[in-house]
């Protein structure tokens, strides 16, 4: 396989210690690279350094082997992208945003646009104003996929998306990367990234912490689960199960902290009769104190014991 | 809130206070140059004056004791400070109703349990009091500059025509906020507060000189009202129950916008027109204007466009259509031969169109251009460069094409409103030699590209500081045009403004070294935009 992205020490600085820190980073053609960090981790800064929109203060990114800042122009031929904030398009239809960006790029097949649309339900005869959030991130998801690109870079790409049309969204990730695209996802949400990626960067406070594969990435998982029994609570087990941390008991209630697998608590709860169970996936800002620093992740006013790091 | 309603109003205050000070001081300055100093240069100007006056009726009241620096500034200055004070109204309450609705801040504020009511009262409040800030600066300019002259205004009649000023500011700000409840947008909400004000003012302009359009302008338009007080004038009186009355038209439009306001859903005008219906789509527009590089934007722009030539003609064939009476006094009067010389040489009627006409003309061309950068600096700020630059576009390119289509739309426009103009003109038996009107009127677009060039650059180095240092440019710039020659300032001095680059081309024919500039800030303004695009983080 040959990188289709490479960085090599890319930097920007905004001073402050905000912005990107000397990101060494490669994706690979026909992979799909979920890009993993809290708001303001440096995901958007990255995105923007690729497309050739800022510069860097160090370093440098190439593209299919096309350097992005000097040949920014070329590379884009080869990239679809969705931006993290849409921009305003006021009073113009869905229709004619479609035509004038497929006018500035040229080669757009629309039966591509037409198929794309029907899939997320998009009408294109609305005005821009007047539609929701959800269809304003439809229609950026369609000017970023209708031209068949090489490469897709894709900034949050389903913020304000109900969980049906998500689904559809990771669905035609799918298909893109099965067609011999390239697809750089950027994300708060780990579930999402687990959707669609094969390898997960994860980065954090302007620095590429770590790269993980998909089966890697249950390593750092965490849940809260909270579970009511009817009768007896099989503790001892629960406490005993690999993964599971900070049990607490609270009437029939159990609450603790599963880390990767759930396997090894459900067959702690084998035999017991549970009435509810609910887990919950914490922030990734929580995950990632969970992972590198050894704390478990809380409830807000809760204080936590230790989590073994992965 | 009434702190953030007040960071939202400032630049506005700060704006208008500076042009309203730099105005009233060197209109008043300017007094002595043009009516001299001697009773009888002063009467002769006044007599001069207030026929020359009558011929611009539709814009300034009809001129009374001109002969006087008092009279003088009631007429030139507190006759033009409604125009200035109520496009500023009209500028702030579109934005702080549907600007404010569009950026989500008025969501926000509702969200935050502030009630519509608290909402509009304290952007009344908060506008009201810049008012009374930037009223008071300019009058105390206007003083000053008189003092200057020698003639320091009462400060009674001062004050009166103070109030009265600040009530027809409040008037067109709450007639425009109800307006604005209306429509879905910034622009549609000045757009449409536009019309109704211009309406309003020209209903009054043409009452001063059409008697049976009085009980109309009487009717409808607080300008109307604003007229009656007129306390700087030597005979003139001030009419408190007029300006009582424009207050309590603001009051009450105030409150209808109030009531406008809590009918309506945020986000949507008060009343709904049913849409039209229209089947669902998932085709591209088969338009292809909108694949096309430069007509693209020439489509999206094409309502702007065509209501910026029909205003231009508009003013064309009105200042062609009186050119002969003015001309005629003009040419009779001492006190306003400058104006004839400066027109340039050959037939005077010609020459004083085209010196009259091409003047506002060139403003209003500055005008345009400095909005069309605005929209470049918000393609920047609202993400849309950030979209195109995603396409396989190069920077150079977005530069270019912006020219390119500026260039374009600035052919339209001045090719209806010279078509206007030369109607006019046969209106009031002026026959234009079509080569040089052609020529004439094909120098303003390097004049409109050279405003919009110095833009680009600004555009590309600091968007969001862009119109705010292109408006001062293009206000001192202007000053020195109109005041440079009253005040007997030096040549040199003159020539600092781009407005003296294009010359007197319908009869003085082509100033080939201002052509020359004004095309070398063109292209070099273009280039050193490219230049500065190139190495700018978009979106900072």
């Amino acid at each position: 396989m040959t990188a289709v992205i490479h960085t090599e020490g890319l930097s920007k600085d905004y001073g402050r210690g905000r912005g990107l820190f000397d990101l060494n980073l490669e994706v690979e053609e026909g992979e799909v690279l979920g890009y993993l960090g809290p708001n303001g981790a440096g995901k958007t800064t990255t995105i923007r350094l690729l497309m050739g929109l800022i510069h860097p203060t160090a370093g440098s990114a190439t593209i299919f082997g096309l350097d992005c800042q000097r040949q920014a122009v070329e590379v884009k031929r080869h990239i679809g992208y969705v931006p993290g904030e849409l921009p305003q398009f006021g009073g113009l239809r869905g229709s004619e945003i479609v035509a004038y960006t497929a006018g500035l790029r040229g080669g757009v097949d629309d039966k591509v646009v037409s198929e794309i649309c029907k899939r997320f339900s998009l009408d294109l005869g609305q005005r821009f104003r007047e539609y929701s959030r959800g269809n304003k991130q439809k229609l950026a998801i369609v000017l970023g996929f209708m031209h068949r690109p090489r490469l897709l870079i894709l900034d949050e790409p389903t913020g304000g998306l109900d969980p049906l049309n998500q689904q559809e969204f990771y669905n035609l990730c799918r298909e893109t990367r099965d067609a011999g695209a390239t697809v750089f996802l950027s994300s708060h949400i780990l579930s999402e990234v687990e959707h669609i990626s094969d390898r997960v960067g994860i980065i954090r406070d302007g620095r590429l912490v770590k790269t993980l594969k998909l089966s890697e990435l249950h390593e750092i998982r965490v849940h809260q689960v909270e579970i009511e029994f009817a009768g007896t609570m099989p503790l001892d087990a629960i406490r005993a199960a690999q993964g599971v941390d900070r049990v607490e008991v609270n009437d029939h209630r159990v609450r603790c902290v599963v880390q990767g697998s759930f396997e090894s608590l459900m067959r702690a709860l084998t035999g017991a009769t549970v009435v509810n169970f609910v887990s919950h996936e914490p922030s990734l800002e929580e995950i990632f104190l969970t992972f590198y620093r050894g704390a478990v992740p809380v409830n807000a006013g809760e204080t936590g014991s230790t989590a073994r790091p992965a | 809130m009434f702190r953030l309603t007040w960071r939202l109003q400032r630049n506005g205050l700060i704006g208008m206070s500076a042009f309203g000070i730099f105005y009233g001081i060197l209109q008043a300055a300017a007094y002595n140059s043009a009516a001299g100093t001697t009773a009888a240069t002063r009467r002769a100007f006044g007599q001069a004056t207030e026929t020359f006056g009558r011929q611009y009726s539709l814009f300034l009241p009809l001129p009374h004791g001109v002969d006087t620096i008092a009279g003088f500034i009631q007429w030139r200055v507190y006759g033009a400070l409604p125009i200035l004070f109520g496009f500023w109204a009209l500028l702030s309450a579109a934005g702080a109703t549907r600007g404010d609705e569009e950026r989500g801040l008025i969501e926000q504020w509702l969200a935050a349990g502030v009630g519509r009511q608290r909402y509009l009262v304290t952007r009344f409040v908060g506008f009201a009091i810049s008012a009374v800030i930037a009223i008071t600066l300019t009058s105390a300019a206007i003083d000053a500059g008189a003092a200057g002259a020698g003639s320091a205004l009462p400060l009674g009649p001062l004050f009166e025509v103070s109030v009265a000023l600040l009530g027809l500011t409040l008037a067109v700000y709450a007639l425009t906020t109800a307006v604005a409840q209306l429509t879905v947008s910034r622009g549609a909400a000045a757009g449409l507060g536009g019309l109704v004000v211009g309406v309003m003012f020209f209903t009054n302009g043409l009452s001063r000189s059409v008697d049976s359009l009085k009980p109309l302008a009487q009717a409808i338009s607080p300008f109307y009202y604003y007229d009656r007080t007129q306390p700087l004038s030597p005979s003139g009186t001030f009419d408190v129950a007029a300006t009582l009355a424009l207050f309590a038209v603001a009051a009450v439009l105030a409150v209808l916008a109030l009531w406008f306001m809590r009918a309506r859903d945020i986000g949507s005008a008060l009343i709904r027109l049913p849409a039209r219906p229209r089947p669902y789509t998932d085709r591209p527009s088969p338009n292809p204007l909108l694949r096309m590089p430069v007509l693209a934007s020439m489509y999206e722009q094409r309502l702007g466009v065509l209501a910026w030539g029909l205003g231009a003609a508009f003013f064309a064939f009105y200042l062609a259509s009186v050119a002969r009476q003015t001309a005629d006094l003009i040419q009779g009067s001492a006190g306003f031969r400058t104006y004839l010389t400066m027109a340039g040489h050959g037939n005077p009627y010609i020459a004083l169109t085209g010196y009259f006409w091409f003047g506002i003309a060139l403003l209003l061309l500055a005008v345009y251009a400095i909005t069309q950068v605005a929209r470049w600096s918000a393609d920047d700020n609202e993400g849309r460069l950030e979209m195109i630059l995603s396409a396989p576009v190069s920077r150079t390119r977005v530069v270019i094409e912006r020219a390119v289509a500026l260039m374009v739309r600035l052919a339209i426009i001045i090719a209806i409103s010279s078509i206007a103009l030369d109607l006019g003109g046969a209106v009031a038996n002026i026959y234009f030699d079509l080569g040089a009107l052609t020529v004439a009127s094909l120098l303003l677009i390097p004049f409109g590209l050279s405003f919009a060039a110095i833009g680009a650059v600004l555009a590309s180095r600091a968007p969001r500081a862009t119109v705010a240092v292109l408006v001062t440019f293009t206000f001192l710039s202007y000053l020195i045009t109109q005041l440079g020659p009253l005040l007997r300032w030096p040549d040199w001095a003159l020539k600092l403004s781009v407005f003296n680059l294009y010359g007197a081309p319908l009869t003085n024919g082509v100033d080939w070294t201002g052509l020359w500039i004004m095309s070398a800030i063109t292209i070099g303004g273009f280039a050193v935009g490219a230049l500065l695009m190139q190495r700018r983080d978009v979106g900072s």
